[in-house]
């Protein structure tokens, strides 16, 4: 998957969980930007985001992630 | 062939791509769109698909009353792990078995001060019922070394202050066994100290929990008790699976979140039994889902059935699954195109048919939409639609039926007709709560009904056919013996029921304790058979006057006259008491319409109606007997 394409399911993965429908992401977007993002559902969003991608995720790794290309570089690392 | 995975519901249809929009749809509408909410709770909804589902209802719940299809209950959530992130999906799994769920959650892992505190939420909510879903990390088992001295072929049993722990909980909650607690089985750790030793060793974890479950199980009903089997659950998924140790370390989650929509089912299944919306009839398509292949075609000797044919079993096995489902009281009904002398050609000549034509209360076998077959069965049986699971192998006539009756509960089946009976059993369709022999009979008694509507057609008019069933009863006032089958009927009964007034089972109890209670159990036979206990009466005393708090029937005894029956007994029993007045109040329900006129019928004479209830009351001096066909024991 390229980036554009991973951002694109984050994206509809993100409105879900957020309860956002209208949600745009930019990868330059943080935890901050987003309303509802929380340490909380940040599990749950990670959970969504396994599935989704067939990935599992590190507590390091979880810990590291801080926006939007975070989650988009990962996901492309663990899937190539 | 994917593989059949329990993890991922997979007796449910896959959700359509349209789901988002149909959420919104219903967000869009003022109507009540109940039924619409019900169609989409029945699909694999993802965790965010429930949530979706579960915002939208409650957006709902606020614009309009939603309709009869759904019964409220009022659960408490105490735990000492964290559960607030899966509670809304929560509810959205409930819509799948009808209940509208509303969660109260205690303070974050005070499971003792909540219990005890009276103003904790927990304890000041109303609730119907209180879930306590303890994690093993915060049970104080006893050290794994302490017994090591004595270890070894001891029974293992649970140390007295985690029994103690354990009684206090559900005492506090149950506040008197006015609510339900549902306790749930605790799983195994992934881990073993010592390896397979664990399984000896007395103070190993193993044992404890294993010592802790089985004290659960042998908790009394009547403390109130309910038990949701996470253990076997997290068995069933697999251990390294239920535990994610990440997700633990990062917010103390007690398994794994990917499982919510699993687990939500589990308990969404246990609530509806509570709520009496367990199914009762289980029906079977033929072709390829009893036996492989098609009777039409291949004939008697061509379908496959045979023993030690890896595809002969498994319809043998399918079979065999039936026939244990009917053993336990589900009716057993027959749905399929085909002629019906094919049909039953099976049932009467191939020597390897478990499921015999006696084992099958209604055989429609024609070329009618499979729909209306259903209908048919329902009315026949006189039950709802809701009571009703379709087997079908044919993925284009379980598309119909679901489209046309969403009421019916039909499991998506594999295609290797191996994995039958887990997707049937999977679902969780006949969950219960309790045992009765009432229960036990229950299929045979649908059967004897249809038997009877058949005399019935037969007899010239009513009366002649009410004699000849040569009707017998007995009635005793509440008693340990009924009282499962009591509470079952007084939580279950909705359209012979005057009230609708539920109780459990420690209030039952207090009844039967209460001088000021009088309580009336009816049991039922007839020549074609044993019909157990079909009636359920309360009364209240005020000085000389008996308000009837619950009047209810079982509907397979309808226009028996056995109304008439119990209000003879009601009326003997008052003047041995020297009670002068009967009063009686019908509540209206979405469900009970067909008792409206059940008070003036009797002669009751109406005293006032207040918020569409309606109050009735009769002086014993006025009552006149009507002489119903129906002998007493």
């Amino acid at each position: 998957m390229n980036q554009d394409e991973i951002l694109t399911k984050i994206t509809e993965i993100m409105r879900e969980t957020f309860n956002s429908p209208t949600l745009e992401l930019t990868p330059d977007m943080t935890a901050k930007d987003i309303k509802g993002w929380d340490s909380m559902k940040n599990i749950w969003l990670i959970v969504a985001i396994e599935e989704a991608f067939g990935v599992k995720l590190s507590t390091s790794e979880v810990i590291s992630i801080e926006s939007v290309t975070d989650y988009i570089n990962l996901i492309q690392q663990k899937q190539s | 062939m994917k593989e059949w995975n329990i993890q991922s519901c997979p007796w449910l249809p896959a959700t359509p791509d349209d789901f988002r929009e149909r959420c919104r749809a219903i967000g869009e509408t003022d109507d009540d769109s109940t039924l619409e909410m019900y169609r989409l709770a029945q699909f694999a909804l993802s965790n965010n698909q429930l949530n979706s589902l579960a915002r939208t209802f409650l957006a709902q719940q606020k614009k309009t009353q939603t309709s009869q299809l759904l019964k409220p209950f009022r659960l408490g959530l105490v735990s000492n792990a964290t559960t607030g992130l899966f509670v809304e999906a929560l509810v959205g799994s409930c819509l799948r078995f009808g209940i509208a769920l509303t969660v109260v959650e205690a303070h974050f892992g005070q499971v003792m001060q909540e219990a005890l505190d009276p103003d904790s939420p927990i304890n000041k909510e109303e609730l119907d019922g209180v879930l306590l879903a303890l994690d093993y990390r915060g049970i104080n088992f006893k050290d794994v070394l302490s017994d090591v001295a004595n270890n070894g072929g001891y029974e293992p049993s649970l140390a007295d202050d985690i029994k103690e722990y354990i009684d206090l909980l559900i005492a506090k909650f149950s506040q008197n066994g006015s609510r339900v607690v549902i306790v749930q089985t605790i799983p195994q750790p992934t881990d073993a100290l010592f390896g397979s030793y664990d399984a000896r060793l007395v103070s190993s974890i193993q044992r404890q929990i294993t010592a802790f479950n089985s004290y659960l199980a042998t908790l009394p009903q009547e403390s109130g008790t309910t038990v949701l089997d996470v253990a076997k659950l997290a068995n069933r998924v697999g251990l390294d699976s239920w535990h994610d140790p990440i997700q633990w370390n990062f917010a103390k989650l007690p398994f794994s979140q990917k499982l919510v929509p699993l687990y939500g089912d589990y308990l969404a299944r246990l609530l509806g039994a509570i709520r009496g919306k367990s199914r009762k009839c289980l029906v079977l398509d033929l072709d390829n889902t009893l036996w492989g292949g098609v009777i039409g075609d291949d004939g008697l000797e061509g379908i496959m059935l045979d023993q030690g044919n890896a595809q002969g079993e498994a319809f043998l096995a399918i079979q065999r699954t039936a026939l244990n489902l009917r053993n336990r009281g589900i009716v057993l009904a027959v749905c399929s195109k085909n002629d019906e002398k094919n049909g039953r050609l099976p049932f009467r000549k191939h020597p390897d048919m478990i499921l015999k034509e006696e084992h099958i209360a209604v055989f429609l076998a024609n070329w009618h939409d499979k729909a209306s077959n259903l209908e048919e069965i329902a009315r026949v049986l006189n039950i709802g639609l809701d009571s009703l699971v379709f087997l079908d192998d044919n993925p284009a006539e379980r598309a119909q039926v679901r489209e046309a009756l969403p009421q019916v509960a039909v499991p998506e089946l594999p295609d290797d007709p191996a994995y039958y009976p887990r997707a049937l059993l999977a679902g969780g369709y006949f969950e219960s709560i309790a045992y009765t022999p009432d229960d036990k009979q229950r299929a045979e008694q649908y059967q004897a009904n249809s038997q009877r509507t058949q005399l019935q057609s037969s007899s010239r008019n009513i009366d002649e056919f009410l004699q000849s069933l040569a009707m017998k009863a007995q009635v005793s006032s509440f008693n340990q013996l009924g009282r499962s089958r009591i509470v079952q009927l007084i939580n279950k009964t909705n359209q012979f029921n005057l009230t609708t007034r539920r109780y459990t089972e420690a209030q039952v109890i207090a009844m039967e304790r209460d001088d000021t209670v009088f309580t009336l159990q009816v049991r039922l036979q007839d020549r074609f058979g044993d019909n157990g206990m079909i009636s359920v009466v309360i009364c209240r005393t005020t000085g000389t006057v008996w308000d009837i708090d619950i009047w209810l029937m079982s509907c397979r005894v309808l226009k028996r006259r056995v109304e008439e029956f119990v209000l003879e007994q009601l009326i003997t029993e008052a003047k041995k008491r020297g009670i002068t007045v009967l009063r009686g109040v019908w509540i209206p329900s979405s469900r009970n319409d067909l008792v409206k006129d059940h008070y003036p019928n009797l002669n009751f004479k109406p005293l006032k109606e207040e918020n569409g209830a309606t109050y009735w009351q009769l002086a014993v001096k006025d009552y006149t007997p009507t002489n119903p066909p129906i002998v007493m024991e």
